[in-house]
């Protein structure tokens, strides 16, 4: 069964360390890509993506095909959500390698939130174990 | 043996919701700002073709999600 462990993230000014993860997401369509560190997010139903980012990476974000959805956060409001297509890899801990791959559609807001990974795209497929105290996760699959 | 504590990333002072760094190899800060569509814009008028895009806490926040 692979397995990374990876350590928590802190940006510098930030006074603690989140569960980042290094992806790499690609549109399909155009293959023009990023790297981002999305936030695992268990509490989240779903994935999340700014859409600005969907629309660099050549997303139309209110196209005529573009399925929408109503989310919503701890605050009720709901949200209006565009669907898109991405390619999601997920990357060793030294960032150089893809060890995890698939295609799947995640909710775009126009808000453009930080890049949430939520449970029912991403994380129902790893084995997530978090360690607080040694500043640790270790995913497998 | 159990590799332990978190990893720190410099991005100097640039506190903005969005930070964008020049590659994997060269994590130096070449775009931040609030806007990300500016951001990006200005991160690809430097150059870079695969953005590393960041998304730093305002440490003054706190973040319920």
């Amino acid at each position: 069964m692979p397995g990374f462990q990876y350590s928590f993230i802190r940006f510098t000014g930030e006074h603690r360390a989140y569960t980042r993860l290094p992806l790499l997401i690609q549109n399909p369509a155009t293959k023009l890509s990023a790297i981002v560190l999305g936030l695992v997010d268990t509490g989240a139903d779903a994935t999340l993506f700014p859409a600005t980012l969907a629309v660099r990476l050549g997303h139309k974000l209110k196209g005529k095909e573009v399925k929408t959805a109503v989310t919503g956060g701890i605050e009720q409001h709901p949200v209006v959500a565009y669907r898109h297509m991405f390619e999601v890899s997920l990357l060793t801990p030294d960032r150089r390698k893809i060890v995890w791959h698939d295609r799947m559609e995640i909710d775009c807001l126009e808000s453009d939130p930080p890049l949430l990974l939520g449970v029912d795209d991403f994380l129902c497929h790893f084995k997530l174990t978090i360690d607080y105290p040694f500043k640790t996760m270790r995913l497998s699959w | 043996m159990k590799r332990r504590g978190a990893e720190i990333i410099n991005i100097g002072n640039a506190m903005s919701r969005f930070v964008v760094m020049k590659s994997i190899d060269d994590m130096s800060v070449v775009a931040h700002g609030n806007d990300l569509r500016k951001v990006l814009k200005r991160a690809n008028r430097a150059g870079v073709s695969l953005p590393v895009v960041l998304f730093p806490h305002d440490p003054k926040k706190r973040y319920i999600y």
